[in-house]
Order: C-alpha cells, then sequence, then structure tokens
C-alpha cells in the first residue's frame, strides 16, 4: 500500500555508517597476503584481550559448544565473537526470502541499501548482546560491578565486534583473500583442533595423571603402560571427566576429526559440468562447473546463528521466569537444555546419548539439515549467485552454452544451480550432524567450516598461480 | 546551382544539433557512457555480477554504498588503538589498586 520500504528506514543513517573505501587498482597477491595476515593477527590479540571490569569468568560456558561456531572467546573482547555479523545476515536473508523486504537484487541501488540495513542491523545487535551479556549477569552481577562498569563493558563489546565488522569488509573489498569471518573461523577451530591433539598440558585423574592431547597420550601410554592392549584401548576410547568436568579428547575423536576432513575434500569435486564455448576466441571450450558444494559452508553457519541465538534467548528467560509454561517449553536449562526445544534442537552429548533418545536425535538431524537447505537456497539468491546472475555473467563474457541456442543458458542453469543449492545445504547439514555423532573434536559444525574454509583458500591459491587465462566467471564459491 | 546547395547544407544544419558529424558520434558516445555509467555493475575487483568474480560470504561488501568512507589503514590503526586503550584501562585499574592497598 504505502510506497515506503523497509530498506528506506535505514537511509537517513547512511552516512554515519562506516565504509571501506574499495581499491582504485587490483591489490598485488603479496599484498592481499599481508592484508589477510594483519587483519588475523588484530583478530587473535582480540581473542586473548581480557575485559577490563568483569570479576571473573570462572564459571561454566553455558555455551561452550557454540562459541568455536562464532570465533567467539569467553571473557575476552571476542566475547560475540562473529555472532551479530551472522546473525545480522541471516535475520535479512530470512526477511527477504520471506518477501518481508522487497529487495531488487539486479539494481545497485537496493544492493548498496541491502549491505547497508545488514551493517546497520550487526551494529544494533552488537549492542543488544552486550547489554544482554552484562545485565544477566555474565561478568558478575550489576549491582556488584556498578552501572560505569557496566556501561564500559557495553561499549568494548560494541566497539570490538564493530571492528571485526570493519575487518571483515575489508578483506571483501579486495584487500585480502576471502571473507574474515570463515578465516577467523578456521583459524580458531584448527588452533582448537591442533591443541586437542597435541596438548601437553595434563590433567589429574581419579587413577593418575594424563595428557590432554590425544596423540600425545597415545603415545605415552603405550610407551609407559606394560599391558600394550589395554593402553591401545584407553588410548582410543578413554572416556570420564577430570576433577575440573573436562572431557579429554582420544583418539577416536582425533580420527573421526581426520574422516571428516577427508569426506567433504573428497566431496568438493563432485559437480555437474556445462559445456561452454566463446564467441569471441573461436575453437575455445571449456566446461562451467556447478558444485555439489555450491554454496560451501554459509547455510551451517546461519544455521548455527539461528540456534545459538534461540539458546541464549531461552536461557535469558528461563534465568528469570523458570515456572512459565512457554518459557519451559522453550528450554529447561541446567548446564546444558536438558529438556523443551532447545534440548531437541542440540546436538547429542555422545554417540550413546544418541542411541538414547532417538527422538532427540532425529529432531535434531532434520532440523539441522532442513535449515541448511533453506538457508542454502536463500543464500543464492542474495549473494549473486542465482541461475539469472550466472547466465548474465557468462553472457557478459560472451560464453554459451556449446550445441545449445543462446537462449537456453538460462534455462539449463535454472534447472541445475536451484538443485544445487538445496542440496548443497542438505548434504553440509548432514556433514555436520555426523561429524556430532562421530565424536569429531571441537564438534561437527566447526570441523566442517575449518575443512571447507581451509580447501576455499587452497582453491584461490591455485587460481592465483595459475591466473585466470580468459577472466571466465569463477564458480560462486563462498569460502 | 552552388547557391541552391549551400542553402540545402543550412537548412540541415540548423535542423540538427550544431556541430558536424563527428560531434554527434561524439555526443551519442557521451551519451553511452553516461548510461553505461548509471547501470553499471558494483564496484571493487570483487564485484558480483562482474566478469570473474566470487560472490563474498554473507553480505555484499563489493558496493559502494553511500557510507562513511574510512581508509583501510585507518581501520587497522583504529583496532590496534583500542586494544591498547584496553590494555591501558588493565594497568591503569592494578597502579590504582596497588596505590589502595598500601
Amino acid at each position: 500500500m504505502s510506497d515506503l520500504r523497509f530498506l528506506d528506514l535505514v537511509k537517513p543513517f547512511a552516512p554515519f555508517l562506516p565504509e571501506i573505501a574499495a581499491p582504485e587498482r587490483k591489490v598485488p597477491f603479496k599484498q592481499k597476503m599481508l592484508w589477510t595476515g594483519v587483519t588475523l593477527l588484530i583478530f587473535l590479540v582480540m581473542s586473548q584481550v581480557p575485559l577490563y571490569g568483569i570479576v571473573s569468568s570462572d564459571s561454566s560456558d553455558p555455551l561452550l559448544w557454540l562459541r568455536m561456531i562464532l570465533a567467539a572467546n569467553r571473557g575476552t573482547l571476542m566475547e560475540l565473537g562473529i555472532s551479530p555479523i551472522v546473525t545480522s545476515s541471516m535475520l535479512v536473508q530470512l526477511l527477504v526470502g520471506s518477501q518481508l523486504i522487497e529487495v531488487n537484487m539486479e539494481l545497485k541501488s537496493d544492493r548498496e541499501m541491502y549491505q547497508l540495513v545488514q551493517k546497520f542491523l550487526a551494529i544494533i545487535i552488537a549492542f543488544g548482546q552486550a547489554t544482554a551479556y552484562v545485565l544477566t549477569g555474565m561478568y558478575g552481577r550489576p549491582q556488584d560491578l556498578g552501572a560505569g562498569i557496566c556501561l564500559l563493558l557495553i561499549l568494548q563489546l560494541a566497539a570490538a565486534s564493530l571492528i571485526v565488522l570493519l575487518l571483515d569488509e575489508l578483506l571483501q573489498k579486495g584487500y585480502g583473500l576471502g571473507s574474515g569471518i570463515s578465516l577467523f573461523i578456521a583459524t580458531i577451530n584448527c588452533e582448537n583442533i591442533f591443541w586437542k591433539a597435541f596438548s601437553p598440558t595434563t590433567y589429574h585423574i581419579a587413577n593418575g595423571v594424563q595428557f590432554e592431547g590425544a596423540v600425545i597420550n597415545f603415545v605415552y601410554v603405550m610407551f609407559t603402560w606394560d599391558n600394550k592392549a589395554a593402553a591401545l584401548y584407553q588410548a582410543f576410547f578413554r572416556s570420564g571427566l577430570t576433577s575440573s568436568q573436562i572431557q579429554l579428547p582420544n583418539l577416536w575423536n582425533f580420527f573421526a576429526t581426520l574422516l571428516v576432513f577427508g569426506v567433504v575434500i573428497y566431496l568438493q569435486d563432485f559437480r555437474v559440468e556445462i559445456p561452454i564455448r566463446s564467441q569471441k576466441f573461436r575453437g575455445y571450450r571449456s566446461t562451467f562447473p556447478v558444485k555439489l558444494l555450491y554454496t560451501s559452508n554459509t547455510p551451517i553457519m546461519l544455521q548455527s546463528a539461528l540456534t545459538s541465538n534461540l539458546f541464549f534467548a531461552s536461557r535469558l528467560l528461563f534465568n528469570r521466569f523458570s515456572s512459565n509454561f512457554l518459557v519451559r517449553f522453550l528450554g529447561v536449562w541446567e548446564q546444558t537444555a536438558t529438556s523443551g526445544l532447545s534440548y531437541y534442537l542440540s546436538p547429542p552429548a555422545s554417540f550413546q546419548d544418541a542411541l538414547i533418545d532417538p527422538i532427540h536425535t532425529l529432531v535434531y538431524v532434520f532440523f539441522t539439515m532442513f535449515a541448511c537447505a533453506l538457508f542454502s537456497k536463500l543464500w543464492i539468491e542474495v549473494s549473486g549467485a542465482s541461475p539469472r546472475d550466472v547466465a548474465k555473467q557468462l553472457k557478459s563474457q560472451q560464453l554459451v552454452m556449446a550445441g545449445h541456442r543462446e537462449g537456453s543458458m538460462y534455462k539449463e542453469l535454472k534447472r541445475i544451480i536451484p538443485t544445487a543449492a538445496w542440496l548443497s545445504g542438505a548434504v553440509v547439514g548432514a556433514l555436520a550432524v555426523a561429524s556430532d555423532l562421530l565424536g569429531a573434536l571441537g564438534s561437527g559444525t566447526a570441523v566442517l567450516l575449518c575443512t571447507t574454509t581451509i580447501y576455499g583458500y587452497y582453491e584461490q591459491l591455485q587460481k592465483e598461480i595459475k591466473g585466470d587465462q580468459y577472466g571466465l566467471p569463477v564458480t560462486p564459491m563462498m569460502q | 546551382m552552388s547557391s541552391t546547395k549551400a542553402s540545402g547544407s543550412v537548412k540541415n544544419s540548423a535542423a540538427s544539433a550544431p556541430g558536424g558529424p563527428k560531434s554527434q558520434i561524439r555526443r551519442r558516445a557521451a551519451v553511452e557512457k553516461n548510461t553505461k555509467e548509471s547501470n553499471s555493475g558494483p564496484a571493487g575487483a570483487r564485484a558480483a555480477g562482474a566478469p570473474g568474480s566470487t560472490p563474498t560470504l554473507l553480505k555484499l561488501y563489493t558496493d559502494e554504498a553511500s557510507g562513511f568512507k574510512v581508509d583501510p589503514v585507518v581501520v587497522m590503526v583504529l583496532s590496534v588503538g583500542f586494544i591498547a586503550s584496553v590494555f591501558l584501562l588493565h594497568i591503569v585499574a592494578r597502579i590504582l589498586k596497588k596505590f589502595a592497598s598500601e
């Protein structure tokens, strides 16, 4: 009815939103590496700088298993991690996909507004999450901290999120390689996996001292235990908690991680190849590959943002109104969710738990796969990877399907790409679930994000080395 | 004869825009250029939809939106400055605590 659109609401704020100036010339590869390295360094330092003003963060962390996915670190400037950015992107995509926001991605002005909305929303969410963290007593009771310290904490968290937002944009504008978000997540998870496998830290167990690292422990027990068979069994399947309630990783977890890594690499090569020829260069023939993992790790990232926000809200409500029926329906919490919606949407703690409660397992599996497929479908529309976008891209380079009329390129892409998109999402969701059930180090989603990001960087390096001879459109790979 | 031809030329020139064929060609090129610019795709090496493009993750930061322009170096300096200020807060707090205890 009204001409006013949601996008226009953000227009008045446009002049105040920070924007990275795009490079005027193509940035040389070595310089890109430098920018990427510096950006990563800044992120890692922020992950280790403790927040000023907190009482302590020794209490158990209810969101521990989600932090690696959102590149968050408890009690530091990176408490929020990339959560505001990913949450903002998820919300805007849901709004666009459900037609609550009208965006014509073919219009330059609409694309600009789309970006501004996401950025604006990310900043608001950062302030909102920071405030919620402080007021819910994550860092000590607000009454004990005082109003000044509370305000300071909120500003620290919001400023850190804004910096991450700008660093990510900086890389994406072409100064660096790929996307900052994937880079940050991959780094955190690589570090975590490496530590769980090779950590020399020791913990006291009921029957002695054990190394944290799974591989180190394996070597140690094989050398020191008289009973080799028992040592091997312990190395592969040790369980039980340390005095500080930490689950020590074992060799099975380590090999499960390697297995997931291998499967993802293997699936990278699944593709449908569309034969194309150039109208400019006579005799030129090639193929345009549409990959099975068309949208890469994007859907699992968005799905994680969705569940993490749900859990956070559920826990907040439960702490305040634990007797309310709707609140209990949303989730009943102890250290983790024990019943309600939050329980069913969280991964089973172990393979045994998965078998004990099959309903929980089934709900989790189908929700994850469905959500990933949905986000994948929505993503191609807003990221310029839809059939129409790709067809236009190929046409602008005068590439047509070999043996077909010119108009059939779009029809062929329309048949293949949407299928690749939702299938990509579902496969990614299934991989994340399988990783969790197998007990991969960290969490299934984290390993998956790690693998797809590393592979994306590998592909970029290959492309950089070979050089893009004909300026062919790159498969819309989201790192 | 010649005067008639001259008259016709004058009329033709008057009917169209001033200048000869070259000017017309140049003007048409300018119009096309303006049209192309107004319809141009997103800016930047990683522009979505442009030749050799790679759509970026989660958001389209390839367009030149009308935001507050910031240079990358400034972002780096601001980041380091922010981290340093938090460190400074810790140091000052520790010093004050020490004095208070004494």
